[in-house]
């Protein structure tokens, strides 16, 4: 256990510096998508009926007369001081917006992760304990349903019912606790099905190990059995498969954050896709491309330090 | 001797899948769904005429709810509901398909090659993998969807690009494991083309999972599609599309709510079918549940 933390650190810094390459990539990945985009920024800020001179004259300034490879090079070395540039539209600074509208964003997302987790992770036990009984087949059924309707579609009929049928909800808007209800449901249920199935299959397989057996044998309780023992085991992929959840969520917050308007990073990035706002679009998905890489990074490390087996593997 | 006693082999491995499918009500109920959604769909032309029911507009008629005439209801500009549903199906369908199979194609290629070689390709394939999965799926769809502009072969390229790093990734790990094993080294020892082994060895042993995985993505791709329709990157009008039709639909929900119920269930129904199949086929599948 001596050298634990010291090989810990070691391989922090080393995937810390991995994503270092994998950004640079994601960087470019976009930069040429939104090098696809007909049309110049000097027309896109200026406006269709500026006249030519002026237009030419901005996008030298935008440093759009050079060829690709020099606008990228550019822009990663300005990167590298923390220049990421100006929105087109607003002229401010990109990361101002993104920090600005994130805890939006941050709330509704963790909100959903953790809702998710606390519906999949004990219906996937008892469905698992319970195999083949009714409950299991209903919430088995359920989830694969949840798993396959069009999240933005969920998100409607929420609408539909809560706001403009029962009134209950506002439909969209943020500011109170009430208007993060509908949205973060709408986000977490699809997540909490991926859960649940996960749990479900991973206790399955858990509790017909010999180990299990062996504690069955020496007469440790059922119930401590179940949820000490066997879950401890169980968890261990659905750790992964919640840290690749919460990326979908990022994801899938910018569809959600359209149809319940709400100013968060995703609207930002639907926006500025829809204006070919460049290097809005640039550091928007590339924010969100970190911090999936981020919590990847982060489910790592967690599950490399619950996992005694990969722990030995550093001593 | 050896050419006839492996196809015996095959064929068998693949009655006794469907043998162990059958089992499942699911998976068969998700087949049962997914033929009618199918027949519907390539039927569509002559179950309602796409020029009068789908295109038409008769503002006489519109929003009016479900009736016998108009099963699914009509929109906001007096075109049946049901008809534009089943026409729409085939954009749907078409672009779930064509995506996974190109998706699925590529991705086998690339990842072949990857697990097959190893070294140095490998390193760079999945540094490259590892890039464009850095972004989120759908985000990655949108960006290269709103870049191209809209319509069903941009559709198609902006999912196939979100979609190939997914297939590469399992198609290799498959082909890592199937590699190590004693026919794969048998073959080698003949003296069999690299092409040939992978071909007629390694990729017959690593379909089911691939299957699998095909039918799951031809379900999320359908999803996809309906998810960047209704942002309105896809799909123009007056053609139909379920996410296209949500998202003109919504307007008038509060009134006329059969316009966005009856779509997002069509979407949801044939997702879910796919998914149920998919689900069925992977427990067919595993060699640990046999018997």
């Amino acid at each position: 256990m001596g050298n634990w933390g010291d090989n810990v650190y070691k391989y922090v810094t080393k995937r810390i510096l991995l994503l270092i390459p994998i950004l640079l990539g994601v960087t470019f990945i976009v930069f040429s998508i939104m090098a696809l985009t007909p049309g110049d920024p000097g027309r896109l800020i200026l406006g269709e009926n500026a006249n030519q001179e002026a237009i030419d004259q901005l996008n030298q300034e935008l440093g759009f007369d050079k060829p690709f490879l020099i606008r990228y090079l550019n822009y990663i070395s300005r990167a590298a001081t923390g220049d990421f540039g100006n929105s087109y539209r607003s002229d401010r600074p990109v990361f101002d917006e993104i920090f600005y509208r994130f805890p939006t964003t941050f709330i509704l997302a963790a909100g959903a992760i953790l809702l998710a987790i606390f519906i999949g992770i004990p219906i996937g036990v008892l469905s698992a304990v319970k195999q083949y009984s009714p409950m299991d087949i209903v919430s088995t059924v359920i989830a694969m349903f949840m798993a396959s309707i069009p999240q933005f579609w969920l998100g409607l009929m929420m609408m539909l019912l809560f706001a403009l049928k029962l009134g209950w909800l506002p439909s969209t808007g943020i500011g109170e606790f009430r208007h993060y209800i509908m949205p973060t449901i709408t986000l977490s249920l699809p997540c909490a099905a991926n859960i649940l199935r996960l749990t479900r299959s991973t206790m399955l397989e858990t509790t017909r190990q010999d180990y299990i057996r062996t504690a069955r044998a020496k007469g440790a309780k059922e119930r401590a059995i179940i949820w000490k023992h066997a879950l401890k085991n169980a968890l261990l992929p659905v750790i992964t498969v919640i840290g690749i959840n919460f990326g979908y969520l990022l994801g899938g917050a910018v569809l959600i954050e359209s149809i319940f308007g709400i100013p968060g990073v995703g609207t930002l990035t639907i926006t500025s896709i829809r204006m070919k706002d460049i290097p809005q679009t640039t550091a928007s998905v590339l924010f969100l491309a970190s911090l999936y890489c981020v919590i990847m990074l982060v489910v790592d490390i967690v599950y490399a330090y619950i996992d005694p087996r990969i722990r030995a593997r550093y001593n | 001797m050896i050419e006839a006693g492996q196809h015996y082999k095959k064929k068998n491995m693949w009655k006794e899948v469907w043998r162990r499918l059958k089992k499942s009500k699911l998976a068969l109920l998700g087949i049962a769904a997914l033929g009618i959604f199918v027949f519907l769909i390539v039927f569509a032309d002559i179950i309602a005429d796409y020029d009068k029911m789908v295109i038409t507009q008769n503002t006489a008629i519109r929003l009016q709810p479900p009736s016998g005439a108009h099963w699914f209801g009509t929109d906001e500009y007096g075109r049946d509901v049901f008809a534009r549903i089943i026409h729409g199906g085939r954009v749907s369908l078409t672009v779930g398909l064509m995506t996974t199979l190109i998706s699925a194609l590529l991705g086998g290629i690339i990842g072949a090659v990857a697990g097959y070689y190893r070294g140095m390709i490998d390193n760079v394939i999945m540094r490259i993998n590892d890039m464009i999965m850095g972004i989120p799926g759908i985000l990655l769809a949108i960006a290269i969807a709103a870049a191209l502009g809209p319509g069903i072969r941009n559709l198609i390229i902006a999912l196939t690009i979100s979609q190939v790093p997914g297939f590469t990734r399992i198609i290799r790990s498959m082909i890592l494991t199937v590699i190590e094993q004693d026919f794969v080294e048998a073959a080698k020892a003949y003296g069999s083309s690299d092409p040939f082994i992978i071909g007629r060895h390694i990729i017959p042993n690593a379909m089911g999972p691939i299957i699998v995985q095909a039918t799951m993505t031809v379900a999320n791709m359908i999803l996809a599609t309906a998810a960047l329709s209704y942002l309105g990157m896809g799909v123009q009008p007056p053609a139909p599309e379920w996410g296209a039709m949500l998202s003109d639909g919504k307007e008038y929900m509060r009134y006329s709510p059969y316009i966005v119920v009856y779509p997002g269930l069509a979407i949801a129904l044939l997702a879910l079918s796919l998914n149920l199949v998919g689900d069925g086929m992977r427990d067919a599948l595993d060699p640990r549940l046999k018997n």
